[in-house]
């Protein structure tokens, strides 16, 4: 009797929690086994989507996309990040000013950034103006050999300040007595962060490393806002296929497969994330 | 020793430098956009000594659908906020409290959904939507949002913070189960209500995947929606309309961030931050 009042307390919020993300896991999953064109009923058709799967083509572009994105986006973003969180760990004045400012492209709508990247990236844009006061040739930043590192460039500029900060704090946590000790022990400098620092961030730097490639498996509004996913099929990604099949051709339980797998690796990377540094989640993700 | 502070004097000003020139890299693209915003050509590059014009924000306000979506977005964002500060915080609580049956598989079951992105799930979400007839609707929208997993997790998180010494406190002096809550937990929580009402705001706000599929009729879209579209469905893409409502569209959000900055930072100033 006594608990029934914490049962009311939970309803709500659980109601929705299981109507927009339990059920829709185990919905997923069954709409996979079926061909849906949205007007008629969902018809079940065996593991029809799943064989077709492995043979699509563009299917294996987007996921080379997805893990290329990944392959350029998480080292660099590491780095980038590291970077701007020593700067900040190594400033005097004026700290959370500037984490604020670094902050700000993450509150801004992934799809404002896109627009506005995608007008620094057009052929007479501001980028090229550039290029043009340093008499170098123009260049086609959406051309099928630069547009994943080009749509990267952008994300590396709206994720770096954000995730400076989680190396940022991790610095904060190193224990003073440490620092002085490796000062006592006359290290100089580049030795005290590659045996005393680096070692200690490792956690952070798992943390963060997850966070990203998990991210990168999600992009999708930028791609959509910038190029639609071409020029081709240059910069589809596994989201942005998934979106063409179910909203512009159709073909709900053919996306439905895609998002299955999708679900199958995210639920896998959480599995290893939990083996190997235990609990916490990850949360957010790019759009 | 003169010359150690010296030194030290000028790798401070270094990194100081550094630090302005990273402000910089971050502002230029909106300053880029904004540049656009207020030119008469239209085109995407503009000289920075060119002259000002308001038009296409005129032209952005009275000639384009913008502020019907800014309503739209506006009323999906307050309403995903309000859901989401009551019913995660009253979730919260009971995870945070509660001594029943399956709490920690809820918690589990929180932390789970925490990790799945709206873009697996939307496959049949939108399914639920259209059997419901809510498609074109702006609560197609709100309902997904209505909840969000990490927003019970932050309540709870937040509430065990509270010792649960106060609520007996509270109790020998006579409050009831509701006493509790509204004269203990609920006026102690008022900073933890604020930062699940703005990061709920936001999120919604800035959500595209959820209105792009759920929407299709052009007075029901949202901002992020509708600026997407601007720069594919127009036939002759005025640049400087599109900037003028990037800028806008992204105003709501940046000022709760101008508002709130040390908020939302503030925990990564404690040191050990992990997720």
């Amino acid at each position: 009797m006594r608990s029934l009042k914490w049962y009311f307390l939970l309803l709500p919020a659980y109601f929705f929690i299981f109507t927009f993300y339990i059920a829709p896991i185990l919905g997923v999953f069954t709409l996979s086994f079926t061909k849906w064109a949205i007007i008629s009923e969902p018809k079940f058709i065996g593991t029809k989507n799943y064989m077709r799967l492995v043979k699509d083509e563009v299917f294996l572009i987007s996921l080379r996309n997805t893990l290329l994105f990944t392959a350029i986006l998480l080292p660099s973003l590491l780095t980038t990040s590291f970077l701007v969180a020593l700067l900040l760990y190594k400033l005097t004045k004026g700290i959370e000013a500037f984490a604020s400012v670094y902050y700000l492209p993450m509150v801004v709508a992934i799809v404002i950034t896109a627009t506005i990247w995608r007008v620094l990236y057009s052929p007479f844009g501001y980028l090229n103006q550039l290029l043009r006061m340093f008499n170098l040739p123009r260049m086609i930043f959406l051309s099928e050999e630069l547009v994943i590192p080009s749509i990267s460039l952008a994300l590396i500029w709206r994720d770096t300040g954000y995730f400076s900060l989680f190396i940022y704090s991790a610095l904060l946590s190193i224990p003073k007595s440490i620092l002085d000790a490796a000062e006592l022990d006359c290290l100089n400098s580049y030795q005290k962060y590659r045996y005393v620092i680096l070692p200690m961030m490792k956690p952070v730097l798992f943390f963060l490393s997850l966070y990203i490639t998990i991210g990168c498996f999600m992009i999708f509004a930028i791609v959509y806002v910038m190029t639609g996913g071409g020029p081709g099929y240059a910069s589809m990604t596994l989201l942005n296929y998934m979106y063409e099949t179910g909203w512009r051709y159709f073909q709900m339980g053919y996306a439905a497969a895609q998002s299955a797998v999708f679900l199958c690796l995210i639920i896998l990377m959480y599995y290893i994330q939990r083996k190997l540094i235990g609990g916490g989640g990850v949360y957010g993700y790019y759009e | 020793m003169d010359i150690m502070s010296k030194r030290g004097k000028l790798g401070a000003f270094t990194l100081w430098l550094i630090a302005v020139v990273i402000v910089i890299l971050v502002l230029i693209p909106f300053l880029c956009a904004l540049r656009i915003s207020l030119a008469y050509a239209g085109t995407t590059y503009v000289p920075f000594t060119a002259p000002i014009t308001f038009d296409n924000f005129k032209t952005l306000l009275f000639n384009t659908l913008f502020p019907r979506w800014m309503v739209n977005s506006a009323i999906i964002s307050i309403a995903v906020a309000i859901t989401n500060t009551f019913f995660a915080s009253m979730a919260g609580y009971a995870l945070a409290r509660g001594k029943f049956k399956g709490n920690n598989l809820l918690l589990t079951l929180t932390v789970f959904s925490m990790g799945i992105p709206y873009h697996l799930t939307i496959v049949f979400n939108f399914l639920l939507m259209y059997k419901l007839h809510l498609t074109n609707t702006l609560l197609s929208v709100i309902l997904p949002l209505a909840v969000d997993p990490f927003a019970i997790f932050l309540a709870r998180q937040f509430i065990l913070t509270i010792p649960p010494s106060y609520d007996e406190a509270a109790k020998l002096d006579g409050c009831g189960e509701l006493g509790v809550i509204f004269k203990i937990i609920l006026p102690m929580s008022k900073p933890l209500l604020l930062i699940l009402f703005v990061t709920e705001f936001m999120n919604a706000w800035n959500n595209f995947i959820i209105p792009l599929v759920m929407i299709s009729k052009s007075d029901m879209k949202t901002v992020t929606v509708g600026i997407a579209d601007f720069s594919y469905a127009t036939l002759n893409v005025n640049w400087g309309v599109i900037m003028a409502g990037s800028l806008l569209g992204s105003l709501p959000t940046i000022a709760l961030f101008a508002l709130l900055s040390k908020r939302f930072i503030k925990s990564f100033f404690v040191g050990g931050v992990k997720g």
